[in-house]
């Protein structure tokens, strides 16, 4: 303790002995000063920061927002570098929360669209619209502004930042669709106001807070540097007087000095145009919330009726093919066509003069839904050649009308299904021209037995397939481009022709891969890309569920004449082998 | 953008705002209209490829009945003093105005105009009233809001006057 007074008094009285202070110091603080020194050289300043960074983060961030507010520029600024630099890099992040985002935005899109639509229809239909527009009229404002006064609680139509020495416009915004006047001029009226009021009424240290006129409230709020007015139009609460207070007070912080130091430059008052704009708030009046119940009923409506008409216009349809069908059943009538115009059914028929009147027909066939007016044109039963074009367009034969022995026959000559000669002895016209139908020179064809029409698909089939090759890029097993779209077709072909086995009574054997290799390079490297090139066709088969037992595949190697161009040698080609069921057996 | 507050001060009836006016709009009126209160126009032009936005503050004018409030003035970088050629006593009430103008605003920029130059001259500003405004010759000006004659000029001057001062400060 001596030692060390006496140490103290040798520094105070300016006799600084350095071996002396150096002894101090081993003796006050021993082997840490050493270190601790030692500590302070190595670590360099931003080794030190960058160790109570974070702290010093979550330290200021709970005293105030500040922190928030500085960082965001940056954010903002690196963001934007980082889209510009790698722009995928970002897609990739924000990848994930997009599609939930997107259907969230079309669901509330959707409702929005119901809620505004139910507002549209209120707005027109309803007895309060109607009251709210002769009150606007009579008010000689705007239908549109007088209804936003009725819907809303409050709107924050315009906010002023104002310098407070010099009155000057810092900053203004203003909501959409209000119409204003010029803001600087505002704003200086503004405290030109204040200032009266302060002179007449001497109230030195006070300043005007509220200014009304009618429904437009101006609330103003100063603070040492500037002045903050909203243009309110409703009734004011409680949430816009503490956002006013809150946004005053953020401006202060942040923009103190050049608040202080203002001399006229409004430029570095631009940046805060957006948390202006942020405090345009509104309030609408509370409804309960209700089901859009006009839009409801309006779109309910709009289906019943679509529904309705739809409904009838079946009805008519399904009634309209009755009808028509019946007369093409009444003997003595042939239907020459029917076409529905202006709301009418117009049937066109020939009748024989035996068959029955239209009255009589009609009187006795179900009525369509529809009116109905039928053309009829009697044709002798004498002459039945008039008949004939008709039914020869009909049924697509040579037609001939023979008299016989007092029988009216029609001779029949051509080729035909037996199906379209049963419906030609069927036919209510032909039944009822002719006594006989004749049938002697006609020839009959056969149909065509299913199995065969299938045994020549599947032919056909074999022959695409073995037909197509599938070239390659030099020296790789990479497809063409044109040639991965053949390959696609081929795999079709391939699985419809493994279906086709049973009907056409063919099976497939083998599927055959081969693999070849254009003249350039060694024989060894060219044998084994040819295989190469057989194996991968063979795995995108099989990949493709073409059954693996039938498959087998070998490489070629070079096997072409030099006249073949490169480009078509270097190919893989498929071959099927068939034969017919049970040939083995 | 710079904006600056001017101020315009004077015994009543000699042209402020009409000066304003002619400035602002180019329009001149016979009709007299006292100002009560103040009036605040704006316009801007251009110095030294500069933007400078000049809002006037037309101040009312001084009588017998209405004494002059400084609180107007509070924050102006530039004060415009008016008085009336055809009247001699206008120029006692701006070296009073400017008397009271100082002890308001301590760095404010002056400029005095004389202003219905389209009439016949009653008095002519002497030594003695030079001295004791204390405003340089250069930032004296002869005007008429009706003719138009040295307004536009009038108001340059001050927008350099005062963007000259922010300059230097």
């Amino acid at each position: 303790m001596v030692e060390r007074q006496s140490a103290a008094k040798k520094i105070d009285n300016g006799r600084e002995d350095t071996d002396e202070y150096q002894r101090l110091r081993t003796l006050l603080l021993g082997d840490e000063y050493e270190q601790v020194i030692r500590h302070r050289i190595t670590q360099g300043d931003i080794q030190r920061v960058a160790n109570v960074l974070s702290e010093a983060f979550h330290e200021r961030n709970s005293k105030d927002q500040s922190l928030a507010s500085e960082m965001s520029p940056v954010i903002e600024s690196a963001i934007d570098t980082s889209i510009k630099n790698n722009p995928s890099r970002i897609t990739n992040v924000i990848f994930p929360i997009i599609g939930p985002a997107v259907r969230k935005a079309v669901a509330s899109a959707l409702a929005d669209m119901m809620h505004s639509l139910n507002h549209l229809l209120q707005q027109s239909l309803t007895a309060q619209a109607l009251i709210w527009r002769i009150k606007a009229w009579r008010l000689g404002v705007p239908y549109a502004q007088y209804a936003i006064l009725q819907t809303i609680q409050y709107r924050v139509e315009q906010i002023f930042l104002i310098h407070r020495e010099t009155s000057l416009l810092l900053q203004s915004c203003s909501a959409e669709g209000v119409s204003y006047q010029d803001p600087d001029l505002v704003s200086s009226m503004l405290t030109a106001i204040t200032d009266f009021a302060s002179d007449s009424f001497n109230q030195e240290s006070d300043s005007l807070n509220v200014i009304q006129f009618g429904e437009l409230t101006l609330l103003i709020e100063s603070g040492p540097f500037a002045i903050l007015a909203f243009a309110v139009r409703g009734a004011i609460t409680s949430e816009v007087k503490q956002r006013i207070i809150e946004l005053i007070e953020n401006i202060h912080t942040r923009y103190a000095s050049q608040l202080e130091h203002f001399d006229g430059d409004i430029t570095p008052f631009e940046e805060c145009h957006s948390t202006l704009t942020g405090a345009l708030m509104q309030k609408k009046k509370v409804k309960a919330p209700q089901k859009p119940w006009l839009a409801i009923s309006l779109v309910s409506a709009a289906t019943l009726v679509a529904l309705f008409f739809g409904y009838q216009h079946w009805q008519q349809v399904r009634t309209v093919e009755q009808f028509i069908s019946e007369v093409e059943q009444e003997p003595g009538y042939q239907l020459l066509g029917y076409r529905i115009s202006d709301n009418q059914l117009v049937v066109n028929t020939l009748r024989s003069p035996s068959a029955i009147s239209v009255e009589d027909m009609k009187a006795r066939m179900t009525a369509p839904e529809i009116k109905v007016k039928i053309i009829e044109k009697v044709a002798a039963i004498e002459n039945p050649n008039y008949f004939l074009p008709t039914l020869t367009q009909k049924y697509g034969l040579d037609l001939k009308f023979e008299f016989i022995d007092n029988n009216r026959i029609l001779s029949v000559t051509g080729k035909t299904t037996p199906e379209n000669l049963q419906q030609l002895k069927q036919d209510p016209m032909a039944t009822a021209l002719f006594d006989q139908i004749t049938t002697d020179n006609l020839v009959i064809l056969e149909p065509e037995p299913e199995q065969l029409a299938y045994q020549r698909q599947f032919r056909a089939l074999v022959n695409d397939i073995n037909n197509q090759f599938f070239y390659f890029e030099s020296a790789t097993t990479q497809l063409k481009e044109s040639s991965r779209k053949h390959l696609e077709q081929t795999i079709v072909d391939l699985k419809s022709l493994v279906n086709l086995q049973q009907k056409s009574q063919l099976s497939v054997l083998q599927i055959t891969v081969s693999g070849y290799a254009d003249g350039k390079g060694t024989n060894e490297a060219n044998q084994i890309l040819s295989e190469q090139r057989a194996n991968l066709i063979k795995s995108i088969l099989q990949a493709n569920g073409i059954e693996n037992e039938l498959i087998i595949s070998w490489g070629l190697g070079v096997k072409d004449l030099e006249k073949v161009p490169l480009e078509r040698q270097r190919r893989v080609g498929i071959q099927v082998l068939y034969q017919e069921y049970g040939a083995n057996q | 953008m710079i904006s600056k507050k001017i101020c315009m001060v004077g015994a009543f009836a000699v042209g402020k705002t009409s000066l304003v006016r002619q400035f602002v709009e180019s329009i001149f009126d016979e009709k007299y209209h006292t100002t009560i209160g103040v009036k605040i126009d704006k316009r801007q032009v251009s110095v030294k490829d500069k933007m400078v936005q000049l809002m006037l503050w037309d101040i009312e004018g001084v009588d017998v009945f209405t004494e002059f409030k400084p609180s107007y003035l509070r924050g102006a970088s530039g004060v415009i003093i008016v008085a009336d050629s055809t009247r001699p006593k206008t120029i006692e009430v701006a070296k009073q105005i400017k008397h009271e103008v100082e002890l308001t605003l301590s760095n404010a920029q002056f400029l005095l105009l004389i202003n219905k130059s389209d009439l016949a001259a009653k008095w002519q500003p002497t030594e003695n009233d030079l001295i004791h405004l204390d405003i340089d010759s250069n930032n004296i000006f002869n005007t008429s809001a009706k003719t138009g004659s040295n307004v536009e000029k009038a108001f340059r001057r001050i927008a350099e006057l005062v963007l000259d001062t922010q300059v230097n400060g």
